[in-house]
């Protein structure tokens, strides 16, 4: 076997194993890494589809495309298939290639645990999406599955509570090796503090979907057993308390949206100072930030049930904590303001994806900060203000920082660099439709459109035809995404070791593509 | 080894016969350095599988509890066994890098 010349490691693969059994055993971190990022496309274009035949139906008044109760199942599955299926998988595909590099570690610690926890995945998206089969539908709970609903529907639901199960076993398994190779397998000299802040924020991130996911697994085992076996949980006519799953479930889902977006401020993190060409300000405190978001972020689920009813004290303790949010989240904000400042800046496609994110989260936070408040969010319950909002964070957020990952570490993993004029294409489009899109959304809610409706009255038509028309576009231009990488994937002008110019860190010592093999021999960190 | 045979038996002629193996000095410090790096290799994977199970304890006690405190009609347990959880990790965590 003919070896190329690589640096930094082996890229020899033993024969036996090419072709698809390749991906089947796969336990390279790197090749699950790559499974976990294409399964995460897959589903994205997955859930785009049922987000574009949501917005083709609010395109006009009236019921045209699609029956009601088929627009509930399509806006929980969703909202399931984005948050499970789509956004977590990318980041733990982020985590697989990216943490062994940059912590020196020749693998993840349990690399046939990793690939136990990616080959769970598939089941769960089947079960998901095979769910639209069933009798009576899929789930049409929206994907907070709230009682009394989710007791009573059809199959659908044991379905999504099954992929649910799995879903949550693939991720606590994921992220215990995450956390066990962080902590286990840094090379010598690699001290807690000298890590990259990538791999801070998904130690914080892997902890809390450690602590957090298997309440929701509890909540849907309960879930499952009052819908089969007769225990009164969530029943109120047996003795049970319908509301206490919602405490549950956003004991888990509040900490979920602080990890759908700590590992993209981890991504950010990286990308700022490379092309400000400038060292990230106030490492310390970002890491210190980080913690403390993964603190507090446990500690402010009731403020997404203040029509619930709460005592004051209750309504009040929440404002202040998830008001609380935004003083480590600005610290972050801060730093990478200050990171940019004076920098010696240039804006490839990483960075533009970086400093659109950095625009486009601020506002989404903002709109945080005014749901945070008890009176206001008493009004703004379950409208499309809440519905931009968290848009803003999750797909301005989370996606906008997985984009900015994907332009920076490609030529690292394709050893190829990408077509840059159709990245800033895409980042521009992105932009402009994005905006389109969900803006309009606020005016909606502050007007008092509700969410999860398939008809609306008159007055609420023209927003909701603009907001339409953005999708559309947004979603036509994420195909621009995939022929970017497809294009890059099969060729395309290589890469050298050091892709960036600014680019520090340990992944940049090893030639692109990454060899198969990486840091056999650990390297020394002064 | 050898030497030590021959000198705690200088009486004897040839007194490690063909158990004598000359070996290099280079040699020796290979293998030196291969055991020394197989037995980090050893504590490296005791270490990640205490870890792994110490985070596995957790999850556990957070699944478990949050069940039990709603079978029990006491949140206040349920409640206790996520706050043990949450904190039970970092403390041992704490405990044994006090111990290193």
């Amino acid at each position: 076997m003919t070896m190329p010349l690589t640096l930094g490691g082996s890229a020899e693969r033993p024969a036996e194993l090419l072709g698809l059994r390749r991906w089947l055993t796969a336990t390279n971190h790197k090749d699950i890494g790559t499974l976990y990022l294409c399964f995460s496309l897959t589903l994205f274009i997955v859930g785009g589809l049922m987000a574009l035949t949501i917005r083709a139906e609010l395109f006009q008044p009236g019921l045209q495309i699609v029956r009601p109760e088929f627009f509930n199942q399509l806006t929980t599955m969703h909202g399931l298939i984005m948050v499970f299926g789509s956004v977590m998988p990318a980041f733990v595909g982020f985590a697989n290639w990216q943490i062994p590099l940059m912590i020196g570690a020749p693998d993840m610690a349990f690399p046939r645990l990793n690939n136990f926890s990616f080959w769970l995945l598939p089941p769960a998206a089947i079960l998901l999406v095979a769910s639209f089969f069933a009798p009576g539908g899929a789930a049409g709970t929206g994907w907070t599955i709230y009682p009394p609903l989710s007791v009573q529907m059809g199959p659908g639901m044991d379905m999504a509570i099954f992929a649910i199960h799995l879903l949550g076993v693939s991720s606590i398994v994921g992220s215990i090796n995450i956390v066990t190779t962080i902590l286990n397998m840094r090379a010598p000299g690699m001290t807690l503090m000298k890590m990259p802040l990538f791999v801070w924020t998904w130690l914080v991130t892997a902890y809390l979907i450690i602590a957090v996911m298997p309440v929701l697994a509890g909540a849907v085992t309960m879930l499952l057993t009052d819908r089969h076996f007769d225990t009164h949980f969530f029943n109120a006519a047996g003795g049970g308390d319908p509301v206490l799953f919602q405490h549950i479930f956003w004991f888990f889902g509040h900490p979920e949206v602080y990890i759908l977006i700590l590992p993209a401020f981890g991504i950010i993190s990286e990308i700022i100072p490379t092309f400000a060409r400038k060292p990230l300000f106030g490492y310390r405190s970002m890491v210190f930030a980080t913690c403390a978001i993964g603190l507090v972020s446990a500690l402010v689920w009731g403020h997404h049930m203040f029509t619930v009813g709460m005592p004051v004290a209750g309504q009040l303790f929440f404002m202040y904590a998830t008001l609380l949010v935004a003083i480590p989240t600005g610290v972050k904000v801060f730093n990478w303001t200050a990171t940019m400042w004076e920098g010696s800046l240039t804006f490839e496609a990483p960075m533009l994806f970086a400093t659109g994110f950095l625009f486009v989260f601020v506002v989404g936070g903002l709109t945080g900060v005014i749901l945070a408040l008890t009176p206001v969010d008493i009004q703004l319950q379950d409208t499309y203000y809440v519905v931009g909002h968290f848009h803003y964070t999750m797909v301005a957020g989370s996606l906008f920082a997985l984009f900015a990952g994907t332009y920076y570490w490609l030529p690292k993993w394709t050893g190829h660099m990408y077509d840059e004029t159709l990245g800033r294409w895409h980042f521009w489009l992105s932009m402009i439709f994005f905006n389109l899109t969900f803006f309009p959304m606020h005016f909606l809610g502050l007007a008092g459109m509700p969410r999860r409706i398939p008809d609306y009255p008159m007055q609420f038509a023209n927003f909701n035809m603009i907001s339409t028309i953005g999708a559309f576009g947004f979603g036509i231009t994420q195909l621009l995404l995939v022929y970017i990488v497809v294009k890059c994937v099969r060729g395309g002008k290589a890469a050298s070791a050091q892709v960036w110019d600014g680019a520090k860190g340990l992944e940049w010592t090893v030639s692109s593509p990454a060899p198969h093999h990486t840091f056999e021999t650990p390297p020394a960190i002064t | 080894m050898d030497g030590v045979i021959t000198s705690a038996a200088p009486y004897v002629r040839n007194a490690a016969r063909d158990h004598l193996t000359m070996k290099h000095a280079d040699e020796q410090k290979a293998e030196s350095t291969e055991v020394a790096a197989s037995a980090a290799l050893v504590a490296r994977r005791s270490a990640s599988i205490r870890t792994a199970l110490v985070l596995g304890a957790v999850a556990l006690a957070c699944f478990g509890g949050i069940i039990i405190a709603q079978l029990c009609r006491a949140p206040v347990i349920g409640l206790g066994a996520l706050a043990f959880a949450a904190i039970a990790f970092p403390l041992a965590a704490i405990a044994g890098r006090a111990r290193a």
